[in-house]
């Protein structure tokens, strides 16, 4: 695992850490930045089962340690984690284990909570991470599904955990085996793509409009206070847009490109630390009530 | 990144991209995907997608194949929704990189990725790229040293 800055000359690469085989190996997938001086990281393999492990380590490698050693019964095989949601969990998938040895989707919490809350079966093992939605979270899988030919599929946080197939791939259409993991676009709809298939049996670039409704991206996961965050969306305005804090706090855009598709604000002083839930109002419109994944503020440094 | 709520002006937005795509047939027993783009429409297009999409400034997609391209090493592609139209911004050659695995967009504006092949020293690289399609520069060659090689992650 390593760090990269491009912004020295030359770039500057660390590595922060370098595993043996009872801390796992092979770290594929997202790492997820868990608080103000750690992140989370998940293995394939390696750990006392070889089974994978999850991982925390310091930002500067320091203070590595294993959180949960995968077994056979809990999941195999782990694709990266999610950021936290605003109840500090990470969400993951496995590509085996669990009942059936078809791959699981779990939470797990920097302190080490951890649950799985979904069995794959019938050979619908998933193969990438799992993005996460207004109600839960969302991933896809390479095969299965009513034709074979792979599915998206949804854990809901919210009913709770109820797992719902929400997409099935045809071939012929749309491709089949998708693997890459779903993207949230600021109009709902989620994007992935498929890899056979579809009109030139070379894949497709496919959406699935789940109602998710409009939403807007952070660029930064973590900021401080008096630090700039980018937010992609559609129709943000300079003069008419407000950007809600869920401490309570507004902010005003200062950039805003010519196309209305990023903005910029700084995190304004007052927020609280922590989670903060961020809404964007334009004028005219109705103020949406759920945010995502939020901005995770800390006090400034300046 | 993270996902937030907007605005009734992005639903119209949304209406009006969806009628620029081809609804495909309902499939039983769940939502109807649609497809944007079939990839290998042209002699360059990206083959196998993988890795992390992601989002630039201009809302339109971004995104790496491990095939196609001019020189069969993969690409780094842009997709704009408002025309359904796919653009290679980037065909690896192999010496600049090969099999790259996703992109992300960072805070100055420019795209980011990793690549798992290829490279000065064929253990892969890391690069950047502007949503133009400018400017593209190899910022690291691994080594398969103490630096590792053959990046997999986003």
């Amino acid at each position: 695992m390593f760090k990269f800055n491009p912004k020295t000359t030359p770039p500057t690469l660390t590595t922060l850490k370098t595993y043996l085989i009872d801390d796992g190996c092979h770290p594929w997938g997202a790492i997820a930045p868990d608080d103000k001086s750690s992140l989370l990281v998940t293995t394939y393999a390696g750990g006392s089962a070889n089974s994978g492990t999850i991982g925390k380590v310091g930002f500067a490698g320091n203070d590595f340690k294993v959180l949960v050693n995968l077994e056979s019964t809990t999941g195999s095989g782990l694709y990266g984690l999610t950021p936290a949601n605003s109840a500090g969990r990470h969400f993951g998938d496995a590509t085996a284990g669990g009942r059936n040895d078809d791959g699981v989707v779990y939470w797990v919490t920097g302190s080490g909570g951890f649950k799985d809350i979904h069995s794959f079966g019938a050979s619908t093992s998933p193969t990438v991470g799992l993005t996460l939605t207004i109600n839960g979270v969302c991933g896809v899988t390479p095969h299965g599904g009513t034709s074979g030919d792979g599915t998206v599929f949804c854990q809901n946080e919210k009913t709770p955990y109820t797992f719902t197939n929400e997409a099935n791939f045809v071939l012929a259409i749309f491709g089949g085996t998708p693997d890459v993991p779903l993207l949230e676009l600021p109009s709902g709809p989620l994007v992935t793509a498929t890899s056979v298939g579809a009109k030139n049996n070379e894949g497709a670039l496919d959406s699935i409009d789940l109602g998710l409704g409009p939403s807007v991206s952070l660029v930064e996961e973590f900021a401080h206070v008096g630090d700039v965050e980018g937010v992609i969306g559609e129709g943000l305005s300079l003069t008419a847009s407000t950007i809600v804090l869920s401490s309570g706090v507004t902010a005003r855009f200062t950039f805003v490109n010519e196309e209305g598709t990023y903005g910029e604000f700084v995190i304004p002083e007052g927020t609280a630390t922590g989670f903060n839930d961020v809404s964007v109002l334009t004028s005219g419109s109705t103020i949406p009530s759920v945010s995502v994944t939020p901005v995770e503020v800390y006090p400034s440094t300046k | 990144m993270k996902k937030l709520q907007i605005s009734f002006a992005m639903l119209m937005l949304a209406i009006a991209v969806s009628t620029t795509v081809a609804r495909a047939q309902k499939t039983p027993g769940g939502v109807t995907p649609t497809a944007l783009y079939n990839f290998g429409t042209h002699a360059d297009d990206p083959i196998n997608v993988q890795g992390s999409l992601a989002l630039g400034r201009d809302a339109n997609l971004y995104g790496t194949s491990i095939g196609g391209g001019a020189f069969a090493n993969g690409t780094i592609f842009k997709f704009t929704f408002a025309t359904g139209k796919l653009k290679v911004l980037h065909s690896f050659a192999g010496t600049d990189g090969q099999s790259a695995n996703g992109v992300t967009l960072g805070i100055d504006g420019n795209l980011y990725y990793v690549a798992r092949e290829g490279g000065a020293n064929g253990f892969g690289t890391i690069g950047r790229i502007d949503q133009n399609g400018k400017n593209f520069t190899t910022l690291f060659n691994f080594t398969n040293g103490s630096d590792g090689g053959a990046p997999w992650g986003p």
